[in-house]
């Protein structure tokens, strides 16, 4: 008798679990694709807001590996406007944070000087660390060109001032202004337009590579 | 490497304690406080399965992946953690009565201890891709567990003298004791300036 | 049902006199729109898992009742996690890892066992609503609070000017148990004046 009621409950047990697995397939079907689209959206925003000058962009197929090991070049987006190269926006991330990881945009004209720096993702502490997300700290960016330090107190020329209370969250974000001021740097040198040739050259090549794949498959079935 | 393991360990431990920095884990830390005994006891049984839950986690969140599921996390985590809580209660009931003894009354409790459904988590968020995600998410658990047991021990033996101090009528109870949990607090927040 | 709605705001609000669902209203009170979100969020949940727990109370078994009614609120929260992500991107991010911990919010499995186990369908809805209600309004009071005197600001709108200097530390992890513990403490005198006045009327 024992064993029946057992039974009873674990297939009641698991007759609720897999109602409500199914129910949240069916939630997650509707709004995957919106949050993905929320991603995308949030990206061109932030994308505009770092170099307002560029009309369209386009992501660079170069990797770069920096000094600093506590950063990482995300991704670099190079922004055109009637087709010339106007700037670079450069996604990076460095887990040097309070609160771990800060993510960061930065936008840098074709002079290589800073034009706006976005925080994309950060978990640092409310009060302290999330104030980088505010003008009075990201604006010191603008225009900065370089390698660029923090300091407590006043800045001068080449260095930041840091938030008080939170020179770690100010050093993390410097850092990766630095890692994209280097980046876009090599971008520079390695004559950017070329890099978006072999991009585009890359992607049409997979793309013919796909289709010969999906030929091949489709003559597989009509054998 | 151990550099690496021993910055996760102080961090979780010190500098984003559970307790009074993160607030995971807050109504054992207020509920289970009163004497440093008892304190003592739902501090290693926290350590304890808040170890085995970033281990077994870590696994089913493997398979999670595996099958493209992981929007079903939280279910998964949250049951996976309740079985473990009540394999653990009958693991020790029979093979380490003494510690069943000692432990025994704290276990059930922990289900619903959000510290541990948040280790598992913000292990996932923390070192979800990395190499090494196992240990790192291993040391990053009891070392939780740890700067949990810190706290709460601690916490409990201001409370074990504020027993017998004069506190104005309107403070007594629940005031006086989250007004102490505050000063433990910016105490801990002094920690905050040994980060690496 | 007027009693078991107001029950959850005033007699038994879940934050100040039962003290339940500590975590999220000291975690994420550093502003008013969070309590709000965190409220609101969480009264979803409640109200989901109450009318669902309701109508399941003769299905459940008795023996595995508390992993049922975990099944049940993990998947309500699991929703509003992808719902809050897709339709309400800001709310999501502000509270990060603490929506899925609404799972082990104790006042869900609380009225859970002890509200919903044995009451109707729709007075479950309403014990929900006014738990609900009770749980924003509390984590809208802590965060206005700690957000005016924190930070300058009430719903992200500046009050002060520029000249105001703020102390930051009630918007720092120790600004969440001071602020609670003098709400209480307020709420205890004003209670025991109340019941002073009663005795000399």
């Amino acid at each position: 008798m024992f064993r029946k009621e057992t039974i009873v409950v674990a297939i009641k047990l698991f007759v609720i679990t897999a109602v409500a697995a199914l129910c949240l397939a069916f939630v997650n079907k509707m709004t995957a694709p919106v949050i993905l689209e929320n991603a995308e959206k949030a990206q061109t925003e932030a994308l505009r807001a770092v170099l307002a000058e560029a009309e369209e962009f386009k992501k660079s197929a170069a990797s770069f590996e920096g000094e600093d090991s506590s950063v990482t070049v995300d991704s670099v987006n190079i922004g055109f406007a009637n087709s010339e190269v106007v700037g670079y926006a450069v996604t990076v991330t460095s887990n040097a944070g309070y609160g771990g990881d800060v993510k960061v945009m930065v936008g840098i004209d074709k002079d290589l000087a800073v034009t706006k720096i976005e925080i994309l993702e950060s978990s640092e502490t409310a009060g302290l660390g999330a104030n980088a997300s505010k003008p009075k700290f990201k604006n010191q960016f603008e225009g900065a060109k370089g390698t660029l330090s923090v300091v407590k107190g006043a800045a001068t020329n080449g260095e930041i001032s840091a938030i008080a209370s939170a020179t770690i969250t100010s050093k993390a974000v410097t850092s990766c202004v630095n890692a994209a001021l280097v980046a876009a740097g090599e971008l520079e040198n390695s004559d950017a337009a070329e890099n978006v040739a072999q991009t585009e050259k890359k992607l049409e090549e997979i793309k013919q590579e796909t289709e010969k794949q999906i030929g091949n498959m489709t003559e597989g079935e009509g054998e | 490497m151990l550099r690496e393991f021993i910055i996760i360990s102080i961090g979780a431990i010190l500098i984003q304690n559970f307790v009074l920095v993160q607030f995971l884990g807050i109504c054992p830390f207020l509920g289970v406080s009163k004497k440093v005994e008892t304190a003592l006891g739902m501090g290693f049984a926290v350590v304890f399965v808040m170890a085995c839950a970033s281990a077994i986690t870590w696994a089913v969140q493997q398979l999670l992946v595996l099958f493209h599921i992981e929007y079903l996390q939280t279910i998964a985590f949250i049951l996976v953690i309740a079985v473990l809580v009540q394999f653990v209660e009958m693991f020790l009931q029979k093979s380490i009565p003494a510690l069943y003894n000692s432990l025994g009354i704290y276990l059930p409790l922990i289900t619903t201890n959000c510290a541990v459904l948040g280790v598992a988590i913000v292990n996932i968020t923390k070192f979800g891709g990395a190499e090494l995600s196992f240990l790192k998410s291993l040391v990053y658990g009891t070392s939780a567990g740890i700067g949990f047991t810190l706290a709460i021990v601690l916490f409990a033996g201001v409370r074990e003298r504020l027993e017998s101090s004069d506190i104005p009528q309107f403070l007594k109870g629940m005031p006086i004791t989250l007004i102490t949990a505050g000063l433990l607090s910016i105490a801990f927040m002094g920690f905050s300036g040994l980060s690496f | 049902m007027k009693k078991t709605f107001l029950n959850g705001i005033f007699k038994e609000n879940p934050t100040f006199s039962l003290f339940l669902g500590m975590c999220p209203t000291l975690a994420v009170t550093t502003a008013a729109f969070n309590g709000v979100g965190m409220g609101l969020s969480t009264m979803a949940v409640l109200i989901c898992s109450n009318v669902f727990i309701s109508l399941l109370r003769k299905f459940i078994p008795e023996k595995v009742r508390i992993a049922a009614y975990v099944v049940v609120i993990a998947s309500f929260v699991t929703v509003v996690e992808m719902v809050l992500k897709a339709y309400a991107p800001a709310v999501s991010e502000s509270l990060g890892l603490y929506i899925p911990l609404i799972v082990v919010n104790c006042i869900i499995l609380g009225r859970a066992e002890a509200f919903a186990s044995k009451n109707g369908a729709l007075a479950s809805a309403v014990d929900g609503l006014g738990m609900g209600i009770g749980f924003t309004l509390a984590l809208t009071l802590i965060g206005s609070v700690r957000e005016i005197l924190g930070a300058g600001t009430f719903f992200g709108i500046s009050l002060f000017g520029e000249s105001f200097q703020p102390v930051t530390i009630m918007i720092l992890p120790p600004g969440a148990f001071l602020t609670l513990g003098i709400i209480v403490m307020v709420i205890n005198i004003i209670s025991a004046k109340k019941k002073g006045a009663d005795k000399v009327a």
